[in-house]
């Protein structure tokens, strides 16, 4: 993330000139007075007044557009348009800080492979569903290859990381999954992963109002074509970089120094991230082991079904055979409903409980920001005094027409370093709220899915139980 | 073998168990055609098996009113033998040329206590860095491997004696009088290295014939349509055993991962209930909730897998080693009539030259009893091999299924109290 700031924070020029911003504070407001957060168990969402904060991303959602493009996206959120059927009724402002809307649903299907050999990718089909006005239409349907949701990854973090929004990071490229599209075909276990991986993902992205409104995120959605994402491709000599540049990146946290936390609240948080990150990802494990375990035993019960079949076509006694016949019938069965027992297993479970761990590396990244945040901010200061050392020393020496010169630069610098404080004071706001949002969402997610794992089971358990029971009779009747 | 014992009854008739000059079927068919003997019964069943060092004594009792054994011990009496004298009675049994006809139930295996034990010396040597309860836990499970391997010793060791002591031929036998009656160790000898290299030998000898009597047609329609039926048999009951193997294996690993997945949620519980957010909605309860009952759930599912073991797997395994007596049985008839066929051109021959006529017809006639004599005990083992192997699946699959239901509704129940808890947890506000 550090190569993305860059020097210049915000990224746009047109963010001095945003006069708009208390029309838009209005429609801010009801543009997140959608309450509804999409887990099934009714979380209390901490009420919090809107920091003055969510009203700067507004103008600087859209660098790159024209401002008509941003008020149309805006124009979006009257109360009435973003009502989809699931969403609770506005509670006008304490609803403002949930953040989170539920008028897009993406669903990404039918993976295929494109171009061949070495040059091989894998292709999807994304089909959009909104509820939205401003987006020109309800259905889109798309196409999409792997590094285009890294490429939208890459730049809603460049956007919005650093004002302190929490960005889901993307599933990752790897070495494996590399070869993996290279070699291997459609049908294959880890695509349908990656498909599943990818939906989730997008539709996370789709529930974060601010986001949504960025025109990079509609493109993607609606537009046939967009911008080859180059740097995300992994046979790119910037692909290879992002591979490298993890490692850039633990080097230059430990090189520039270290902000000196005065928020304990923030202390807290990234004390238990890594913590929280290694118990998560050994468990999503142990549950990835167990649901392959769970497919074996679908696997070898099938087998014996067929062995059993065989022993009984070379008997010649019926009612031995019979016998036979049906414990091969039963394994068959037993072997679908392990199977079926094990894909619930991963998707249910296993891969959520790695969504999480993903997650956190997401807050991780936040936290990261707000220290680059920091020490802008601190550069900025130095800078200005500086700057102030400069006069005084003009002073000193008598060089008094360099000093207008000079004074104006103190000027800009202390605009400089206004501007940086502000931004890391609002930006510390946001990550706030966001890290809380997202907190909330988590624990919601994994008592949802505990639950859910143990009722699997015990749904499985009735059908073996089901199964037996037919046995039983039989063979006490042949008897 | 058999060392002479102080305490040895004087009144038991030792007999020697070298053939008789003629046809040594014969002479135990005539004892067994005493009606009387036939339908008196001999009974036998484990009761108790106690583990001792390296190996299981198992306590036997038997019930029976053959006179040869009301004798000396009475109608009901009891006996402790180990392992080790069991695979004694069988290699006695085997390799008698007496009952070279007949189908000798196959070697009870040894017991195995490596896993557990290995697990034990684990646990033992971490103990006091194991939490408590996770070391009742492991406690208890260790228990459960053992009572598994236990209850299939004691499976294997009283079919084998159960087979034994039912058979019309095989239950006179004096070895067996022994084994049963006396009462104290029976101190037998391990084989020396030349006696185990030997039976190899002959049993190498026997696979080899067998492997070339695979193409050779008999001449006799049933012994014909047994062949036949055998050899497809061996391919598709050792694809049982193996198959039924597998399935064990998965259950075993599906146990060990869910104790994985335990561990790992108990430390997420220590996690979550410092977490405010995390005890407004209860998730620390029913993290706590599941860490207490998934072990409950894994008794189950390792109960499961074990149980397939004894009722399946162990019943395959049998029948993969009945099956090759069935083909040495069928190879020692193929020698028998390979044999005749030598003597009747031997016999032929000297008819031609004239010379020693008398001699070699004395032998064919001999090679032709003996032929018939091994055809017609032959033919009573394989129907008994035919009802034994109908009862013996018929029984195992009955007891599989209900052992199965059985497990499965315990896991049933356990999880549905588990899901009712969950349900109701409250959070705190």
């Amino acid at each position: 993330m550090a190569d993305l700031l860059g020097d210049d924070v915000f990224g746009d020029p047109n963010k001095v000139n945003a006069a708009p911003s208390t029309d838009t504070s209005d429609v801010f407001a009801s543009a997140v007075s959608t309450q509804e957060v999409s887990t099934p168990v009714p979380v209390p969402v901490p009420v919090m007044t809107p920091a003055p904060a969510v009203v700067t991303p507004a103008p600087a959602a859209v660098p790159k557009s024209p401002p008509k493009q941003s008020i149309d996206l805006f124009a979006d959120e009257s109360p009435a348009k973003s009502a989809a059927p699931a969403i609770q009724p506005s509670n006008g402002v304490s609803s403002a800080t949930s953040g989170s809307v539920n008028d897009i649903k993406v669903i990404i299907s039918d993976p295929r492979k494109a171009g061949d050999g070495i040059g091989a990718f894998m292709v999807f089909t994304v089909k959009t569903e909104t509820s939205r006005s401003g987006w020109g239409g309800k259905v889109f349907e798309v196409n999409r290859r792997f590094s285009d949701f890294l490429g939208l990854y890459e730049k809603l973090a460049g956007r919005y990381q650093h004002k302190g929004y929490f960005i889901f990071p993307a599933p990752e490229k790897s070495i494996s999954s590399f070869t993996k599209v290279k070699i291997g075909n459609e049908d294959d276990m880890f695509v349908q992963r990656r498909q599943q991986q990818l939906q989730r993902w997008i539709n996370n992205i789709a529930k974060h109002a601010a986001l949504t409104r960025d025109i990079d995120f509609q493109g993607f959605l609606t537009q046939d074509t967009i911008a080859p994402a180059t740097s995300t491709r992994a046979l790119s000599a910037a692909g290879m970089l992002r591979f490298v540049g993890k490692v850039e990146n633990v080097i230059t946290k430990q090189v520039t120094q270290k902000m000196p936390e005065t928020d304990s609240w923030f202390e807290d948080r990234a004390a238990s991230v890594d913590n929280l990150q290694a118990q998560l990802k050994r468990l999503s494990m142990a549950s990835g082991n167990l649901s392959v375990h769970r497919r074996e035993l679908g696997l070898s019960s099938g087998n014996l079904a067929r062995a059993s079949n065989m022993l009984a076509n070379a008997e010649d006694k019926q009612d031995l055979s019979r016998r036979l016949a049906n414990v091969g019938t039963i394994y068959e069965n037993l072997g679908e409903i392990y199977t079926d027992l094990s894909d619930k297993d991963l998707y249910d479970f296993s891969e959520l409980l790695s969504d999480q761990v993903r997650g956190l590396d997401g807050i991780k990244n936040i936290l990261e920001a707000r220290q680059k945040m920091w020490q802008n901010w601190q550069s900025s200061e130095q800078g200005l005094m500086k700057k102030r050392d400069t006069v005084t020393r003009l002073q000193a020496t008598g060089r008094t027409e360099k000093i207008p010169g000079a004074e104006l630069e103190i000027k800009e610098w202390e605009t400089k370093a206004a501007t940086s404080k502000k931004g890391f004071e609002d930006m510390t706001a946001v990550a706030k709220k966001e890290i809380n949002t997202w907190e909330t969402q988590r624990v919601a997610e994994t008592k949802m899915f505990i639950l859910k794992w143990m009722k699997h089971m015990l749904e499985a358990e009735k059908k073996v139980v089901a199964m037996w029971e037919k046995y039983l009779p039989k063979a006490q009747n042949v008897k | 073998m058999l060392a002479a014992a102080d305490s040895i009854d004087d009144d038991l008739p030792i007999e020697s168990s070298s053939p008789e000059p003629h046809d040594p079927i014969d002479h135990l068919a005539s004892k067994v055609a005493d009606q009387n003997l036939e339908s008196r019964r001999l009974e036998i069943q484990i009761t108790d098996a106690v583990s001792e060092k390296e190996t299981i004594k198992f306590k036997i009792q038997v019930k029976t009113d053959l006179p040869s054994f009301v004798e000396s011990r009475g109608h009901e009496f009891k006996v402790e033998r180990t392992h080790h004298e069991f695979s004694w009675l069988h290699s006695s049994f085997s390799e008698n040329p007496l009952y070279a006809g007949y189908l000798i139930p196959p070697k009870p295996q040894k017991p195995d206590f490596s896993s557990p034990s290995k697990q034990l010396h684990d646990i033992s040597e971490k103990e006091d860095k194991i939490p408590k309860e996770d070391i009742a836990f492991l406690k208890t499970d260790l228990e459960d491997k053992y009572l598994a391997q236990f209850k299939k010793a004691v499976s294997t060791h009283e079919i084998f004696l159960s087979r034994i002591c039912h058979h019309k031929v095989l239950r006179n036998d004096h070895d067996l009088r022994i084994f049963l009656s006396f009462h104290g160790e029976l101190n037998v000898r391990s084989k020396n290295a030349k006696e185990r290299v030997t039976g190899w030998f002959k049993k190498g000898e026997l696979a080899i014939q067998a492997a070339f009597n695979d193409r050779v047609k008999d001449p006799d329609e049933f012994f014909e349509k047994n062949r036949v039926f055998i050899n497809e048999y061996e391919l598709r009951i050792d694809n049982g055993k193996k198959k039924s193997k597998e399935v064990t294996k998965e259950y075993g690993l599906i146990s060990k991962e869910l104790m994985a997945i335990m561990t790992e949620i108990k430390k997420m519980t220590i996690f979550e209930s410092r977490n405010p957010e995390a005890r407004k909605i209860a998730l620390d309860r029913c993290l706590n909730i599941v860490c207490r009952d998934l072990p409950k759930v894994q008794k189950w599912e390792g109960r499961m897998g074990s149980d397939t073991e004894l009722k399946l797997v162990d019943l395959m395994r049998y029948y993969v080693a009945e099956t090759e007596s069935v083909k040495e049985l069928l190879t020692r008839r193929q020698q028998s009539l390979d044999d005749l066929d030598r003597k009747n051109r031997d016999h032929e021959a000297a008819k031609i030259k004239n010379k020693n006529v008398q001699h070699f017809e004395q032998r064919k006639n001999d090679a032709y009893e003996h032929k018939e004599k091994l055809a017609k005990v032959g033919k009573e083992e394989l129907v008994r091999f035919e009802e034994n192997r109908e009862e013996a699946f018929s029984k195992n699959l009955e007891e599989h299924a209900a052992l199965q239901l059985k497990h499965s509704r315990q896991k049933i129940s356990v999880l549905e109290n588990m899901m009712k808890s969950l349900e109701s947890a409250e959070g705190e506000l």
